[in-house]
Order: C-alpha cells, then sequence, then structure tokens
C-alpha cells in the first residue's frame, strides 16, 4: 500500500532523515519510534506532501506521490494528525469535522451530506457531546481527538498518526486506543509515532525504530524490545520521562 | 429575540426593502446618503469576504478605481449603459482578483496586505501616466448625454447593495465558507483535509474584486467626473475594512451595520461640528477609535450578546514549512 524507497531529506548539513527505507502493506498496524529529533515528523511530512523529499521516492498504491501537494495526497486517501495540534480554533468542533468530510472525504457540494459524514468520527472520539464548542476553547486532550476526528472524516484509507496521545490523559490512552483498534479493524490502514512506548508495543504488529534520521531497526514489537542498540538509544532512558 | 435567525434574516428583508423604496422617495440629501451607504456596504462586503478567508486587503481602492475607469470609459467609447458597464466591471474586477491571487500565491497576512497596497498605488500612478486614456490629472468626464437620472442611480446602488449582501449569505452558507474559515486559522492542516488553499483564494478574491469594482463602477456614474487621486484614493481603502471592523468583521450583517453607521457619523459630525476647521474630522476619528476599541467583536457583537472581548490574539504563523518541522 505505502512503500518509501531511500528517502533521503537534508537540511544544509543535517541529514534530518537519511536512505530510510519502509514498505506496508493494506491493513497493517505499523509503529514508529525514535528519539527526539530522530527525524519522525519529517518523515510524515515527505510522505504528506509537507516536504519534498532530497532523494528518494514514495509510492502509494503503486503510484509516486511525491511532489504532490498535501490536499492531493489527501484525496489519494491518506489522512493526518499533527504533533503539534492545529484545530480550526474558530470554528465549532462538528465545522472542524465537516470541513474534512467536505473536502476529502465525502467530497461534496451538500453541507448536509458532510454533516452526516461527521458524525460517526465525532462519536468513534467521544467528540459529540462537543460538537457546538470551538475548537479553540477545548483542552489538549481534546483538540488531540478533534485531529483524529477530522482525519477520519477524510475516510483515508491510510492513516499517519503523529503523537496523538501527547497531552491526553491517562484514562483517555485507554479509550482512544480502543479507537484506534476498532478504526485499524474496520480496515483502515495505520502508521503511528508514538512517544508512549507501551502504546506503540500493544497496538502496531510491526514497528520501526528512527535514530538519527536512519533506520536502526525493524521488526516486531517483542525483538525491538530486545534489540540491544535500541535500547541503548531509546528505551535505556526510563519511559515515564518521555511520555510527555 | 435578536439572536434568533428568523428575526435576523426578517430584519434584513426589511432593511432591504426599505432601502429600494427610500429610491422612489424624493429627498435628495437622504437619497444621497443612502446611495453612499449602498455603495459602501458593497465595498465592505467585498473586503469581509477577503478578511472571512484570512486576507488583508490593503487596496480596495485599486478594485474599485479599476471598476470606476472600466464603466467611464467604456460608456464614452461605445454609449454602454448603466447595466453594461456594470457587468464589465464585475468581469474586470473579477478577473483583476483573479490575477492578484495568482501573482501573490500563498503569501498571507501582511504581506499580502503590502501587494494590494502597491497594487493600488500602482494603478494611481499608471492611471496618471497615461493621459491619453484617463485623461491624466485634468480628470475624464463621463458623457453628460449617457447619464441616466439620478434616481435610477440610486435605484440601482441599492439593487447591487443586496445584491451584494445576498452573495454573502450564499457564501456563508456554502462550502467556501468552510474553506475559507480552514484557511484563516491554518493553513497547513486545511491542505490536509483537501482543501486546496490556490484554488479556494481565486475564487474569494476574484468575487471580492467583482464587488469591489462594480461599486465603483456604480459610483462613477453618479459622480461623473474621474481622476487618478478620486479614483485610487485611499480613502476606499481605509472606509472598506472600518466598516466590517466597526460594525462586526467575519459577520454578514457587520459590514452592513459599519456603513450606516459610518456614513451617519461621518454626516453627523459634518453637520452639527462642521463650522469649526477640523474638529468634525477629530470627533469622527475618536468615536471610530473609542468603537474599535471597546467592541473588537463591533456593533454586531453588541446586540447578538455573548462576551464581546476581544479573543486572545493566535500566535504568528510562521511560513508552512518551518512550522512543521517544529519537533521532529
Amino acid at each position: 500500500m505505502l512503500e518509501v524507497r531511500d528517502l533521503s531529506k537534508s537540511f544544509g548539513g543535517l541529514k534530518a532523515v537519511s536512505e530510510v527505507s519502509l514498505t506496508v502493506g493494506q491493513g497493517e498496524f505499523v509503529g514508529v519510534i525514535g528519539p527526539n529529533g530522530a527525524g519522525k515528523t519529517t518523515l510524515m511530512n515527505l510522505i504528506t506532501g509537507y516536504m519534498r523529499p532530497t532523494s528518494g521516492d514514495v509510492l502509494f498504491e503503486g503510484r509516486s506521490i511525491v511532489g504532490l501537494p498535501p490536499y492531493r495526497i489527501s484525496h489519494r486517501g491518506v489522512g493526518r494528525t499533527f504533533q503539534v495540534v492545529r484545530p480550526f480554533a474558530e470554528m465549532s468542533v462538528e465545522d472542524n469535522v465537516m470541513t474534512g468530510a467536505l473536502f476529502s472525504g465525502a467530497r461534496t457540494n451538500s453541507l448536509k451530506v458532510a454533516r452526516k459524514a461527521a458524525e460517526l468520527p465525532m462519536e468513534l472520539t467521544g467528540l459529540t457531546a462537543k460538537r457546538h464548542v470551538a475548537a479553540g476553547a477545548l483542552t489538549l486532550g481534546e483538540k488531540k481527538k478533534l485531529e483524529l476526528a477530522r482525519a477520519l472524516a477524510t475516510n483515508p484509507r491510510l492513516l499517519l498518526l503523529d503523537e496523538v496521545m501527547g497531552g491526553v490523559t491517562r484514562g483517555e490512552v485507554g479509550e482512544l486506543m480502543e479507537v484506534l483498534r476498532r478504526i485499524h479493524s474496520a480496515g483502515v490502514t495505520i502508521i503511528m509515532i508514538e512517544h508512549l512506548v507501551e502504546v506503540i508495543m500493544e497496538l502496531s504488529q510491526r514497528v520501526m525504530v528512527l535514530n538519527f534520521g536512519q533506520k536502526l531497526f525493524e521488526g516486531t514489537p517483542d525483538a525491538v524490545v530486545e534489540h540491544p542498540a535500541v535500547i541503548e538509544s531509546y528505551l535505556g532512558k526510563p519511559l515515564e520521562a518521555d511520555a510527555a | 429575540m435578536l439572536r434568533s435567525p428568523y428575526f435576523m434574516v426578517g430584519l434584513g428583508l426589511l432593511s432591504a426593502l426599505a432601502l429600494v423604496a427610500s429610491t422612489f422617495w424624493n429627498a435628495p440629501q437622504l437619497n444621497d446618503w443612502l446611495f453612499r451607504i449602498s455603495t459602501l456596504i458593497i465595498l465592505a462586503t467585498s473586503w469581509n469576504l477577503m478578511a472571512n478567508a484570512g486576507l488583508v486587503s490593503l487596496g480596495h481602492s485599486a478594485f474599485w478605481g479599476v471598476g470606476s475607469y472600466t464603466a467611464v470609459l467604456a460608456a464614452n467609447a461605445f454609449g454602454g449603459s448603466v447595466l453594461l458597464t456594470f457587468t464589465l466591471a464585475l468581469v474586470v474586477g473579477g478577473v483583476m482578483g483573479a490575477l492578484l491571487a495568482l501573482v501573490t500565491g500563498s503569501l498571507k497576512g501582511i504581506f499580502f496586505a503590502i501587494v494590494t497596497l502597491a497594487l493600488s498605488e500602482g494603478l494611481r500612478i499608471c492611471a496618471l501616466m497615461v493621459p491619453e486614456v484617463t485623461g491624466g490629472a485634468v480628470g475624464l468626464f463621463l458623457k453628460q448625454e449617457l447619464r441616466p437620472s439620478q434616481h435610477t442611480l440610486y435605484l440601482f446602488g441599492a439593487l447591487a447593495a443586496v445584491g451584494s449582501v445576498v452573495v454573502a449569505a450564499v457564501i456563508a452558507g456554502s462550502k467556501l465558507q468552510f474553506a475559507s474559515r480552514a484557511m484563516r486559522d491554518n493553513e497547513a492542516a486545511a491542505q490536509m483535509l483537501g482543501i486546496a488553499p490556490r484554488r479556494q483564494r481565486l475564487i474569494v478574491v476574484a468575487i471580492s474584486g467583482a464587488m469591489a469594482s462594480a461599486a465603483g463602477a456604480i459610483n462613477a456614474w453618479y459622480g461623473g467626473y474621474l481622476d487618478p487621486e478620486v479614483a485610487f484614493t485611499l480613502h476606499n481603502t481605509i472606509l472598506s475594512q472600518i466598516a466590517p471592523i466597526l460594525g462586526g468583521i467575519h459577520t454578514i450583517a457587520g459590514p452592513v451595520v459599519g456603513a450606516v453607521a459610518i456614513i451617519a457619523l461621518s454626516e453627523g459630525t459634518r453637520i452639527w461640528l462642521g463650522t469649526m476647521e477640523g474638529v468634525s474630522q477629530l470627533t469622527f476619528g475618536l468615536i471610530l477609535v473609542v468603537c474599535i476599541l471597546f467592541l473588537p467583536k463591533g456593533l454586531v457583537g453588541l446586540v447578538q450578546g455573548g462576551p464581546n472581548r476581544r479573543k486572545p490574539t493566535p500566535a504568528p504563523r510562521l511560513p508552512l514549512a518551518s512550522t512543521q518541522g517544529a519537533k521532529p
């Protein structure tokens, strides 16, 4: 479904992402971990068209999506949440979610159809009760959920999650994990960046570890926690300290 | 009651009817005020449309001026009627808006504003440099024999003002409104939801440009005279934004209420304080400053209730690419 081939991105002399390759099959749930500055978000920006790679290629469903603007990639069926939340602050929660349905998911001119399409994403993320609240007035955890709801409204076949759990309370992490399981079992392929390693371990079928822009390791969650290089670079630190 | 949408729509329809009906009444001073209110409503509604999409225009007099010249030149050259030149001005303004959107690409905020300001000033100087066409600083008269009765123009202005508000209302209930607000709040995030910012911007700026240009065209018929200073006066740029801000920015009623308030205020201070040199304008300015300071949601915000407080200023937005990599 998604094939990343030798993808590199340099900022001046710094190689933020260096020859990373990753193949994700239909219906997979892949976790991406790595210390701060490992190039995780850059990788996501490269896949979704916010940055142009210095070299390498990204194929989605067999066709290259390098050079396409983000909205075209969204139309192709890739959804994404942002680590630094970007709600449309002056719009209500419902309008935020509807926007995704209007321009990408349902791609309709009818507000009525879009409003209906926004119901399920809001319900899944537990935002239905807050539908008329301005997005700017939400808590950080709720804004993260809104990111997810909006991305779901675009009806993606591939969903890229950039730290959706960050800033969410402990109790909500469990709820969100359940939501992600449901989305995954509905047939959506998911790639998830997450600092909460226990979440990644529990949800993903495969984990990629990035460090200094390079792929350090790729394998099953169990293999990852046992790999010495991974432990040294990342898991050697206490897990809780990174939870923020 | 004041918050009910039915009440607001009813009030809007009644005001529209009253405005149109007033043009059949022979009261020259009142007619003149209402005509000026009408053109200002169009101009302010047009500015508000761009502001809705996060595009602050400092050059609405550019569209106004181009519309004015389109009307006068077309009328003088081939005897075009008011309706014909009005339509022509709509098209020219729309094309000009589209070009502006293409040229400015993804420029936002102050950068977009500067381009619009430069456009307006540039056009003024261009108009001075081609006296064969525009008459230069001497100016240009619309052929007297072509001019319809003032009452026809009052009516035309009133109908156009109602039309512009209807267009704004239709947009407010459409997909374009969602795209505009999303782009205003966060253009990068809007893209990931499938919004093509440049296409949406092109539509918004073209509609807005067409409106402002048409307002200029009607006004040119009313005034009958143009020179570059009159056509591209900064005054219109300023009024086009003060009216929506005073009335209530990002609302449909705001530009209308603001236009009425501004004409009432400027005429009121002129009539009562006009004998004292400068005092009338000082008072006008002072009242505007006080209103904008204490009514950030405008006069419309007063009646619609809710806290009339300024929203916390959002953090400045960096260009698209650099905000992404903040914490890879």
